[in-house]
């Protein structure tokens, strides 16, 4: 399945209006905000009392029974509420199952779901403006304009392969975290700014989190609880969240109005990747076949420059 | 006081107030104050009735379709089910406050929540027993636990 989906959900009291792009997008925020009252329209079977456009079908799962029976079709948007037992008990079959299968999800929780591929940039909470109701973004990813890294700053990466490598060579006034040879991964990044905030290194210092957005979205509210709740002196603290490091170099690769950039969502086939890091990841293989994430090709290091522009511009 | 689990709990604890409350509940919880301010506070609606609620946007509605944070609180202060955090958002989380002044609450949570920032700075977290008054102590404790399945 790819693709972007407009969903409108017209009812006497609410209308909404929703556009789904990717495989996995989350909505929560507060209470009251019609999430359920979302879910309790689209379960609605009388399409004469509630009125449902969109061009892919659109279902709900209310049990884990259903959602499971759903798995092995295709072409779906199949909403999830926040009450069902997957977000508490889901094995590690019906995770493989998920992430394979040919549809897209919607699921509306707050629950912290450890492991799922979902894009920072596809989580929302549900706004109300009279009787229209729209998704509005959590994390606003482009609030503020990207003025390059300044000199004496610190840099954290998820890990110590290829990006981390570009960085350390291009930024060489700044201190890139974790050292060589680390393993990293994306759930360190908060353990690791918390240590360096105790130890008192991220004092008086800019720091530069850098993430891949595109997968980054179960371990975003733990990232933000340690930013701001972490007692120390940093002076500032700026989150990059480039889709990952592979779209940066297919961004200078095919150019960033390639229409693998700007419409990533019509070349995605949710089967076969489930989150957009895993598309870049296959389209940086064709584009450099020798490419490798552990191992930096010299292809990769002559673009150095351009991938920090490009990270600049998106990030 | 609130007793917080940090971790998945699979049984013994709901995600949402929903089912808990639509087939739970005592239609006379409706009345009492608490209830009456959840509604307004969080719903922005009135009770009308332990069998009606007027809320500004759907009309008169049954209470079954309060919001599930609204169910929560209620089924909080008035039995002694047990919930995940998660089933309130944080605009539940003042009224929350004052039902762990009161009464013993028992929730569980996978993710760092801000309650400290709604002044609920002092809970036990059963995985180790203690009593946490300090936010860099919960950090510590989510990082650990946080999202692994008990």
């Amino acid at each position: 399945m790819t693709g972007k989906y407009d969903i409108k959900v017209f009812s006497l009291q609410m209308n909404y209006n929703l556009t789904i792009k990717r495989k996995f997008t989350i909505i929560k925020g507060n209470s009251a905000t019609g999430k359920s009252y979302l879910f309790t329209l689209l379960s609605s079977d009388d399409r004469d009392a509630v009125k449902i456009e969109c061009e892919a079908e659109v279902v709900t799962a209310p049990t884990k029974t259903s959602l499971v029976s759903y798995l092995n079709d295709s072409g779906r948007i199949i909403f999830v509420d926040e009450g069902s037992s997957i977000f508490k008990d889901l094995n590690k079959d019906e995770m493989k199952l998920l992430l394979k299968s040919d549809n897209y999800f919607v699921f509306i929780t707050r629950t912290y779901l450890k492991g799922l591929p979902y894009s920072i940039k596809e989580i929302y909470s549900l706004e109300t403006n009279g009787k229209n109701t729209i998704l509005k973004p959590c994390y606003n990813c482009n609030s503020i304009k990207f003025k390059g890294f300044k000199d004496g700053s610190v840099i954290i990466t998820e890990d110590s392969k290829s990006g981390n490598y570009i960085y350390r060579k291009e930024l060489p006034a700044c201190i890139v975290y974790p050292k060589y040879g680390s393993n990293g991964g994306k759930s360190y990044i908060k353990n690791l700014y918390k240590l360096l905030a105790n130890k008192g290194i991220l004092d008086n210092k800019i720091v530069y989190i850098i993430v891949d957005s595109a997968a980054f979205g179960d371990d975003i509210d733990e990232l933000f609880g340690v930013i701001s709740m972490v007692s120390c002196t940093v002076q500032d603290t700026i989150l990059l969240t480039p889709e990952s490091f592979e779209f940066l170099i297919c961004s200078v690769k095919l150019g960033k109005n390639s229409k693998e950039i700007v419409r990533t969502y019509d070349f995605c086939d949710v089967k076969e990747y489930p989150s957009w890091e895993n598309y870049f990841t296959a389209l940086v293989k064709r584009l450099i076949p020798y490419y490798r994430k552990n191992k930096l090709c010299l292809e990769v290091k002559e673009m150095s420059k351009d991938i920090i522009k490009s990270l600049e511009e998106f990030g | 006081m609130l007793h917080l689990y940090i971790g998945r709990k699979k049984q013994g604890y709901s995600l949402s107030g929903d089912s808990m409350f639509n087939f739970n509940f005592d239609k006379s919880y409706l009345l009492k104050d608490f209830s009456r301010r959840v509604i307004k506070e969080i719903d922005n609606s009135e009770v009308v009735s332990e069998y009606c609620i007027n809320s500004p946007i759907l009309g008169g509605i049954a209470p079954t379709m309060i919001s599930g944070g609204a169910k929560t609180l209620i089924m909080l202060m008035y039995t002694d089910f047990r919930f995940y955090l998660e089933a309130m958002g944080d605009n539940c989380f003042p009224l929350l406050k004052e039902i762990c002044d009161v009464k013993d609450v028992y929730l569980c949570t996978t993710t760092i929540r801000p309650l400290f920032q709604y002044g609920i700075n002092k809970f036990i977290v059963e995985n180790t027993g203690e009593l946490v008054t300090d936010i860099d102590r919960y950090v510590d404790l989510e990082l650990l636990y946080g999202g692994e399945n008990a």
